[in-house]
């Protein structure tokens, strides 16, 4: 005779002898053998008896599933990962400091290294939270992460623009298909890098459906990869309903010389300058163009307040000719250009309209001329899309006109927020000169505290951008140069000799522990301080 | 013998005779309890009288079976939807009656279950008294540690396996202030080895002990090897089993692939047998990055439901979990 299974046990005490009275006979499986132990004048405790019994036969004999099938593994990744002392100051810089971390993880990668198989999740967790890291992270991640990356949903969704852009086989089309526009930014920018004509077509493929504010945010993304070839997408881009798609596509064609679009403007701009007289008395007369409704080139939009119709126009037709075009055309070269007197009181709207060509084209030596000059004092109130500030200009700077710039702000001002901006602006590593005036400009503010800015922003930019080594030490064994150690040549000071010896990091954290020190200055110190010796570390551990 | 000792040892014996006699009048009340619960059913609500899981734990507390009391705490507080709760209640109303039982037998039983019952009912041990127990002497390998935060006490459970002996132990920390770190056994931490004399507490079969003499700072160590499969973890499982069927926690060394499929984690070794893998509070994705498609050693903790993972190898490293 077969007896009870666990599960009429189970039903007889969820229902209650109570209600249903149950007598046990004989129990099923090796439980079985024993029921004749069981309590023969109390049921209920019969039933707590046969369920110990069961249960735990149950657990000891439990039976395992079969047949589940494993994954097939991804291809071996012949790059090591990154050394555990690498990785450890990584995780201490990581919660505090996303752009340190990206910079870091792009060295990484730079030197062949791979993410650690045991931190992939936690590093794909940040990239999902944080889309500036996306790009850093991709770079680590190997076959194994890549891998991995496809096991989750958000993790798939996160990286799957940056695993496309890397020319991985993610499903590209769903994220561009049903992706955030964020996301789609992403995607079409990494094709575009890749593929600049792939990225049009599939822009100009879906072009029709996309709603106003996705074709202006979208059409952006071509200035990546830009060429001739896409002159013909931007034109018809001109004649678009909505005026933020029109403004996208003017600033892009502005910045393809030799485009229909430049020789219309170069055309409509030629005559508007000249140069009158010589030498010392030398100055500019411009002429002011007639009125006319609103082209599809987009001049004649309305004037920005306290500017004339007629010099607005002046300032547009400037903005989108080719800046080649003026030295030509007038014999001078920018920076003498920019220095003259304009009749008329126009120096303000020609300078405009030099500030947005050089901004739109990208030229470093008119914005180097236009910054060396400083603002006409009629600039003052203009709005930023007629009068590009002197940071936007910056950023078109070349590396070295930046670092120059930079260099000559924090020798003027200190750790002012302009020289902070001009100086984060730099490219990390910073070069000698350029850290000289960093660490001079901190080494001011502590010392006067009371006549300076705090020194926080400064530093923040100083502990990402600092080359964290300390100085080679000038002596027979100091070998060649480190590279990745930019020398200014030239220096007048001796390779080394502002340096402390233990590297900025001990620079920031004497600094932080002086006794002039404000108590709310020597946090943020210190923290620099910190990042740096870390990030010495790190550099250290992956050369 | 002097008065005073004389004394002194009248009254700890008068002192163990009235917990003695507390204790078989808690475990009394806790089967009649127990026949009450399954003579109305187990869904039933309380009633004329009869005190819910939480009050009687509080009375276990109050007759001196700790043991007990922690027990139906645990399964007073019931969790969500889980179709399988009944079942599991049962069991384990099933087995809290066997212990009552068992103990009302206690001098008829083996020494080494006698020990089992004691301890499970809530008799402690003297550090003192385990300490004068013979040393295993090993190089100890620190396979996993896990942090029992939410327990009343909060615990630490550091699991180790000789390298010589191949025996499991068990080091059991309480911190009550939940700070570990002022115990010197809390620097044994997953991918070391201490060279030590243990002393098990009594107990079949032995798992938990102390450490005594040191005999070498911990050292980092290399992964354990062999590690077993699913049939070699069930069979000492059951082994185990049959000499504490109230055991719930086992320490589990295995080779397998972490294999998930709609949201179902299994550890599958390479004869196909698959572990169901738990999560608790445990981080299973850095396992199944390590794993990747390939076998890894795994080191955790067996029980009635499945393994719950605690510590993966990948090379030489020890990755908690």
């Amino acid at each position: 005779m077969t007896g009870l299974e666990y599960a009429d046990l189970v039903t007889a005490a969820t229902v209650g002898l109570a209600r249903r009275p149950l007598r046990i006979s004989g129990l099923a499986g090796p439980a079985g053998e024993r029921a004749g132990l069981l309590n023969r004048d109390d049921p209920a405790a019969a039933l707590l008896e046969a369920a110990a019994l069961m249960a735990g036969a149950r657990r000891a004999g439990l039976r395992l599933p079969g047949g589940i099938g494993v994954p097939v593994p991804p291809a071996v990744d012949d790059a090591p990962e990154l050394p555990e002392a690498a990785v450890e100051a990584l995780e201490r810089l990581r919660p505090a400091s996303p752009t340190v971390t990206s910079d870091l993880l792009g060295a990484a990668a730079r030197a062949g290294y791979l993410a650690p198989a045991p931190l992939l999740p936690a590093w794909l967790d940040a990239a999902v939270r944080d889309v500036a890291l996306r790009p850093a992270v991709a770079g680590v991640l190997g076959a194994r992460g890549r891998w991995l990356a496809g096991q989750r949903p958000d993790w798939q969704q996160a990286m799957a623009a940056e695993l496309a852009a890397a020319g991985e086989e993610a499903p590209a089309g769903a994220v561009w298909r049903t992706g955030g526009r964020g996301e789609r930014i992403g995607y079409l920018t990494g094709l575009r890098r890749r593929d600049p004509a792939a990225g049009r077509d599939l822009l100009a493929a879906g072009w029709p459906t996309e709603t106003g504010e996705d074709r202006a945010r979208l059409l952006a993304v071509l200035v990546t990869g830009l060429s001739l070839a896409d002159e013909e997408f931007l034109e018809h881009a001109l004649d678009d309903p909505k005026g933020a798609v029109r403004a996208r596509a003017r600033w892009l064609l502005t910045q393809l010389p030799g485009s229909d679009f430049s020789r219309r403007a170069a055309a409509r701009a030629a005559g508007l300058l000249r140069v009158e007289g010589h030498g010392p008395g030398q100055r500019l007369a411009a002429r002011l163009p007639g009125t006319g409704p609103p082209d599809r080139d987009g001049i004649a939009a309305s004037p920005p307040r306290g500017v004339t119709v007629a010099a607005w126009q002046l300032t547009q037709l400037i903005a989108g000719a080719p800046l080649g075009s003026w030295s030509a055309e007038l014999g001078l070269a920018p920076e003498r250009l920019v220095t003259l007197p304009v009749r008329n009181d126009l120096r303000t709207d020609v300078h405009a309209g030099w500030r947005l060509a050089a901004l739109w084209q990208a030229s470093s030596a008119w914005a180097e001329a236009l910054l060396a000059v400083g603002p006409p004092d009629g600039a003052a109130g203009r709005p930023q899309y007629a009068w590009p500030r002197d940071d936007q200009l910056a950023d078109v700077l070349s590396p070295a006109a930046r670092v120059a710039r930079a260099t000559a702000l924090l020798a003027r001002s200190g750790a002012a927020p302009d020289a902070v901006a001009a100086a984060a602006a730099c490219a990390p590593p910073w070069p000698d000169g350029l850290a000289r005036a960093v660490i001079g400009a901190l080494r001011a503010a502590v010392a006067t505290p009371h006549r300076s800015h705090s020194p926080a922003a400064l530093a923040t930019a100083a502990a990402r951008c600092l080359n964290p080594e300390p100085a080679a030490r000038p002596g027979p064994q100091a070998g060649p140069e480190r590279p990745g150690r930019p020398e200014s040549p030239g220096s007048p000071e001796s390779p080394g000799s502002m340096d402390s010896p233990d590297g900025p990091a001990g620079e920031l954290a004497r600094l932080a522990g002086s006794s002039r020190c404000p108590p709310a200055w020597s946090a943020p110190l210190r923290r620099a301080a910190r990042t740096l010796e870390l990030r010495r570390i790190f550099l250290e551990e992956i050369r | 013998m002097p008065a005073r000792e004389l004394r002194d040892q009248a009254a700890a014996a008068r002192r163990a005779a009235q917990r003695a006699e507390r204790v078989a009048a808690g475990l009394a009340e806790l089967q009649t309890w127990l026949r009450d619960q399954v003579t109305a059913g187990l869904t039933a609500a309380p009633a004329g009288g009869r005190p819910a899981a939480a009050q009687l734990a509080a009375r276990m507390v109050d007759a001196q079976v700790p043991g007990v009391a922690s027990t139906l705490h645990r399964l007073a507080a019931r969790p969500g939807a889980d179709p399988d709760w009944p079942a599991r209640l049962l069991a384990e109303y099933g087995l809290l009656y066997l212990l009552a039982t068992a103990h009302g037998r206690l001098a008829a039983l083996p020494s080494g279950l006698a020990a089992v019952v004691r301890s499970r009912v809530g008799y402690t041990t003297a550090r003192a008294d385990v300490l004068t127990r013979p040393p295993v002497t090993d190089w100890w390998h620190i396979l996993a540690v896990r942090d029992l935060p939410d327990e009343p006490v909060p615990a630490r459970r550091i699991w180790l396996r000789g390298r010589g002996t191949g025996r499991f132990a068990l080091l059991l920390l309480f911190a009550p202030n939940g700070i570990f770190r002022l115990y010197a056994d809390a620097a044994l931490t997953p991918g070391t080895q201490v060279h030590a004399d243990l002393h098990f507490y009594p107990g079949q079969p032995p798992l938990r002990a102390l450490v005594g003499m040191r005999r070498a700072a911990p050292e980092p160590a290399p992964a354990p090897a062999p590690a077993g499969d699913a049939a070699g973890l069930l069979a000492t499982w059951a082994a185990a089993l049959a000499q504490d069927p109230w055991l719930t926690t086992w320490p589990a060394l295995v080779s397998g692939t972490v294999a998930l499929a709609a949201d179902q984690w299994h550890l599958v070794d390479h004869t196909g047998t698959a572990l169901p893998l738990l999560s608790e509070d445990v981080n299973r994705w850095p396992l199944l990055a390590v794993s990747a498609g390939t076998p890894v050693t795994v080191a955790g903790e067996w029980t009635p439901d499945g393994l719950l993972p605690l510590t993966v190898w990948h090379h030489h490293q020890a990755v908690r979990l």
